[in-house]
């Protein structure tokens, strides 16, 4: 609907204050992070860098593994998105279209760890990643999460809306299953893919507690948890932290600003489950 | 000729055999808490030296302030810690308790004897269990009072050298318009220390029968803490981390701003003396400030090294250690450290020699000039420095005693604000004007009804104290005691993976008989292994230890123990919960939470999805604008807000509050326990909006615009187009935006984590008086800060049954109101 005049006007103007608050700690983040030391030490409020220097950004690599965490970060989400893209469609095709005893009842009981909250299972969790020896390895915060029952929803959700017909007419062609997976529900399946994989390594490149509780040595650390611990390894020094804090956001940003249509659409499908 | 050919082989083969079962030697793993790189590469390069003298190679890992407590517990957990350890000064009895540590007396008695000669005597005092030493000290710090020489002389004041002299101090100052900072954490426990013991009471003491005794009703110790919280909060003091602030504060001349007295630990000088060397001359340092009528005493902070018993390399160690206490070691530490550009500081070794004659010519050197008085300063100190004996139970108690300062501090803050405004003032002012001597009357009653508050509080929480600890006490005898001295034998028995172990090959096999017994089973078995892998990892990873959380939430087990240690408790971990008050006030922060997030956040979010979808231009830049959060990890966030929220005059929020007139005083955002839930709404307010804005807004996009086109057509105005369709339309998203937040509102953590400090503050709660202290940070305070896995796995089945309960009963409620 249209909207004119005044009321127009009082549109934009609210729209322009929501913008302000939503960018203004973006705004501090890049600023501060180009102040230098003795600017920071100022005992006055500045609104901008007046000399502007990269020297936060020097101390940050010399002082902390900051592009070792990135890659971390970049591995741990990349496998455990690569299997979630793999391993939920796999299950939600044969969930959605094979018929075999105990279909239901175990999908049913899939769904059912949906109920139980993440936090329940921190302590045991922990106390299994020790016993298989995992404490200090990135297994707990990839292979737990490999095939998640959200993820199997959505695909069986998907796969459902393939028509049954291409899937016999490949049946009578001689298919075996694996081949019917491969070559016609997965390429079919794109859009479920990108959903997937977008939310899935969200979800493990923003996760925190996890990696806060199992890895001990700092090469192994994730971003978030390096960033997290940027507070105590550079005291005080704000524009340090501000120069993590926006190498941390800017690139996802970036990615966010170039394919919005898409993670906006993956997140709104988790939110419409009918 | 062939058969010596066969036996070269033979020879060749069992060599080759024996030198690859043979591991290379392993270095000595070292970890180090640290809040400086720098220091890593410094240990790197005593370690060069000491593996040239001895063959020893030592590998150094830092560990991070705030959490290295749960690093350590983690390794000794998981069999895996390092030889040797640097941790905070309670690191050694509180490893030692549970039997992760090696008591150096009994192991190393000479080397032990040689080091304990070395230090100045009472400083391994809480190093002690009984008669058993868990560890050593290795770099102090502590405070030092900064003071503005020329400011001073102008105002005609003097150092302070005992605290009624510094209590005059700071009001003369301020009277003068200028302020005063008390630059560290000041409400631990610790930091009552400070005032309590010049008068040689320590927080318990320990009587003749063994019981232990809480001296928190000691007249002298309540004095000391009326003194230490006058201090604090009858003062314009921050009491806010200033960061780099702080040099120009203290490096300022103008009244109103300047901060020429400053109580800091002793790394700020050479900070000063790096980034304002214009300064020097203008300012000096005296030790902390003698208790009228008390003995001279200085709390000491800072680090202790400690052996773990799981080490195989413990003789090593102990002369790394040793190595790390000698004198060419320590000189090269002490220089390294003093070369470090803007982060150089005093190294304070507990060594005698560093301080006294032995060291004459090392000082001498005239790279060492400019520190020489700074050393002269802490060679007075050094000697005076004290801590209090530890006992079990410690950390709760510390915890009450923490909690109670903080509350006493709100109301402080309340009390002088309410003068201030009965005057028609602000804080500020009234700081001033009793500066000035107006208004003593006031300040006089204030100290007053403080002396009988504190008086009156503790004597609440004092016997509380008493309990927990004799509790503590006996359960240590009667438990722990004995485990330790019985550990390898039970390290020999069952384990979680066992009991894990043993449920998923039973289900399996159960599972797989099935599907062998049923013929059509049998012929899908393609179908099985395609769903496999989820239901696998959630069998593994979901059903099982689901089930062991619940088996946990009945026993007492502590996880650097063996399982086989844990005892069935029955249902006490649940009542504790209850009736210890804990899980209640969780219950009801997170209540606020939920109830200070979702309404608001709904709100907003409608609004601006309706602003986006009102046909604006330049729509992709808003959604762009509004959806940036949506991919940022909160914690970065959490880290922008936290500076964002400085309680001082620079932070942002207070400098656009008080520059739009909109308070008279700063507000002490992180600070206050008043205002710390607000932050943290707020900040989850900021980072939610951008979801639930996204599925309004998908959900508007579904609602056929020929609705709202018929309504105007019939006149309707759009507040009430929107009322009459819009809201109709969005139920869906009203139910998932409602029930997402309750489940995730209930289950918040990083925020309150991030705001906390927790990762930066050694011993830092869940904010002020735990006010941040919600479901989630409770689990992970008694799972992983006091280790009772038990009580911990209890809150977390309370958890899991409330999200429960309020999710049915939103669906419920959701079906009524859809039938009507």
């Amino acid at each position: 609907m249209k909207i004119r005049g005044w009321s127009r006007a009082l549109v934009y103007l609210a729209l322009t204050i929501v913008a302000i608050v939503m960018a203004l700690p973006f705004y501090y983040m890049i600023v501060t992070s180009f102040k230098s030391s003795s600017e920071m030490a100022a005992p006055t409020v500045s609104l901008i860098a007046h000399e502007p220097t990269i020297d936060p950004f020097v101390k940050l690599f010399d002082g902390s593994l900051f592009w070792r965490s990135c890659l971390n970060s970049i591995v741990v989400a990349g496998l455990a998105t690569l299997g979630t893209v793999i391993l939920c469609p796999l299950a939600g095709y044969a969930f959605a279209k094979h018929t075999f005893p105990g279909r239901d009842a175990l999908f049913v009981t899939l769904l059912a760890t949906m109920m139980i909250p993440g936090t329940v299972l921190l302590v045991p969790g922990f106390l299994l990643a020790r016993d298989f020896g995992w404490l200090d390895t990135w297994l707990p915060l990839i292979v737990p999460g490999l095939a998640g029952a959200f993820g199997v929803f959505l695909a069986r959700q998907f796969i459902e809306k393939i028509p049954d017909s291409l899937i016999d007419v490949a049946r009578v062609d001689g298919l075996g299953e694996v081949r019917i997976f491969a070559n016609i529900i997965m390429p079919l399946s794109k859009p479920l893919v990108a959903t997937l994989g977008i939310l899935t390594f969200l979800g493990s490149w923003n996760s925190f507690i996890g990696p806060l509780l199992i890895l001990l040595d700092e090469r192994k650390f994730t971003l978030p948890l390096l960033i997290a611990m940027l507070q105590g390894r550079f005291p005080g020094n704000e524009n340090i932290q501000m120069a993590g804090a926006m190498l941390s956001i800017l690139p996802v940003l970036v990615l966010f600003f170039m394919f919005q249509r898409q993670i906006v659409e993956s997140l709104a499908s988790s939110g419409l489950k009918e | 000729m062939r058969r010596f050919a066969w036996t070269l082989f033979a020879l060749f083969f069992a060599w080759s055999l024996a030198t690859t079962g043979q591991a290379a030697p392993k270095p000595l793993s070292f970890w180090a808490v640290t809040g400086s790189v720098d220091d890593v590469a410094m240990f790197r390069q005593v370690a060069k030296d000491f593996t040239r003298k001895t063959g020893i190679e030592v590998q150094v890992t830092p560990l991070n302030w705030g959490n290295f407590q749960t690093k350590y517990f983690t390794a000794m957990a998981a069999g895996l810690p390092p030889d040797i350890g640097i941790t905070n000064l309670g690191g050694p009895f509180d490893y030692g308790a549970v039997g992760g540590l090696v008591d150096l007396r009994e192991a190393f008695p000479e080397e032990t004897a040689k080091l304990e000669a070395s230090y100045y005597p009472g400083v391994t005092n809480i190093f002690e269990i009984g008669k058993k030493l868990y560890g050593v000290p290795n770099d102090l710090s502590t405070a030092l009072v900064y003071y503005r020489t020329d400011i001073f002389q102008r105002l005609g004041l003097k150092p302070p050298r005992t605290w009624s002299e510094l209590d005059e101090v700071i009001l003369k100052l301020e009277g003068a318009g200028y302020h005063y900072e008390f630059g560290f954490p000041s409400r631990s426990q610790w930091a009552i220390t400070m005032y309590t013991l010049p008068f040689g009471i320590g927080a318990t003491s320990k009587g003749a029968n063994g019981h232990i005794r809480v001296n928190w009703l000691e007249p002298k110790y309540l004095d000391g803490v009326a003194q230490a919280l006058s201090f604090w909060y009858m003062h314009d003091s921050v009491g806010d981390d200033l960061g780099s602030r702080a040099v120009g504060l203290f490096a300022d001349d103008q009244k109103g701003r300047a901060m020429p007295l400053f109580i800091t630990l002793h790394g700020f000088y050479t900070q000063l003396q790096m980034l304002r060397p214009e300064l020097e001359g203008k300012y000096d340092i005296v030790p902390w400030p003698h208790a009228d009528g008390g003995k001279p005493y200085n709390v000491m902070g800072g680090t202790a090294a400690v052996i773990f018993r799981k080490s195989k390399m413990k003789k090593e160690a102990m002369q790394w250690l040793m190595y790390l206490n000698s004198t060419p070691a320590l000189q090269y530490m002490m220089k390294n450290r003093l070369d470090r550009g803007e982060s150089s500081a005093l190294s304070v070794p507990p060594n005698r020699e560093v301080w006294g004659p032995e060291w004459a010519d090392f000082w001498k050197d005239p790279a060492l000039a400019s520190t020489r008085h700074l050393k002269d300063v802490m060679a007075e100190v050094v000697p005076t420095f004290g801590s209090v004996q530890s006992e079990h139970g410690m950390a709760e108690v510390g915890r009450l005693e923490s909690n109670l300062l903080d509350q006493m501090g709100a109301w402080i803050r309340d009390e002088v604000t309410a003068i201030a405004s009965s005057k028609g003032l602000s804080r500020w002012d009234l700081f001033q004007a009793w500066g000035q001597g107006r208004y003593s009357n006031e300040r006089k009653d204030l100290l007053r009804r403080i002396r009988q508050r504190v008086a009156q509080q503790y004597g609440v929480i004092a016997p509380q104290a008493e309990s927990i600890l004799n509790k503590e006490a006996a359960r240590y005898e009667a438990r722990y005691g004995r485990i330790i001295e019985q550990l390898p034998e039970y390290e020999r028995r069952a384990d979680v993976m066992t009991v894990g172990k043993i449920v998923a090959a039973i289900l399996f096999l159960m599972g797989a008989a099935l599907v062998l017994v049923n013929k059509r089973a049998r012929e899908k078995w393609i179908s099985y292994v395609f769903v496999a892998a989820p239901l696998g990892l959630s069998l593994v990873f979901v059903f099982v230890p689901a089930l062991v959380a619940l088996y946990l939430s009945f026993t007492d087990y502590h996880p650097v123990l063996p399982l086989s240690t844990a005892r069935w408790v029955a249902g006490s971990n649940y009542v504790d919960a209850f009736v210890g008050g804990d899980l209640v006030s969780a219950l009801r922060r997170t209540a606020t939470y939920v109830l200070g997030t979702m309404p608001i956040g709904i709100l907003l979010a409608l609004t601006i999805a309706i602003l986006l979808n009102s046909g604006v231009r330049g729509e992709r830049f808003w959604r762009f604008l509004v959806f940036s959060p949506l991919v940022t990890s909160v914690v970065s966030i959490s880290l922008i807000f936290t500076q964002l929220y400085n309680s001082s005059t620079q932070g942002w929020l207070n400098a656009l509050i008080l520059g739009a007139g909109w308070a008279k005083d700063p507000v002490p955002f992180l600070r206050s326990e008043q205002t710390f839930m607000a932050c943290v709404i707020a900040l989850a307010v900021w980072h939610g909006l951008a979801f639930t804005t996204l599925i309004f807004l998908a959900g508007l996009q579904q609602i056929p615009r020929e609705l709202y086109e018929a309504a105007a057509v019939d006149g309707a105005s759009p507040a009430r187009r929107h009322r009459v369709i819009s809201l109709p339309g969005l139920k869906p998203q009203f139910i998932f935006v409602t029930v997402l937040g309750v489940i995730g509102g209930f289950q918040v953590f990083e925020p309150i984590y991030m705001l906390a400090h927790k990762s930066a503050e050694a011993g830092a709660k869940f904010g002020p008086n735990d006010s941040g202290m919600t479901m989630v940070p409770l689990i992970f305070h008694q799972g992983f800060e006091t280790y009772e896995m038990g009580k911990s796995a209890a809150v977390a089945y309370v958890l899991f049954a409330l999200i429960m309960i309020l999710t049915l009963i939103q669906f419920k409620l959701y079906r009524r109101g859809s039938s009507s």
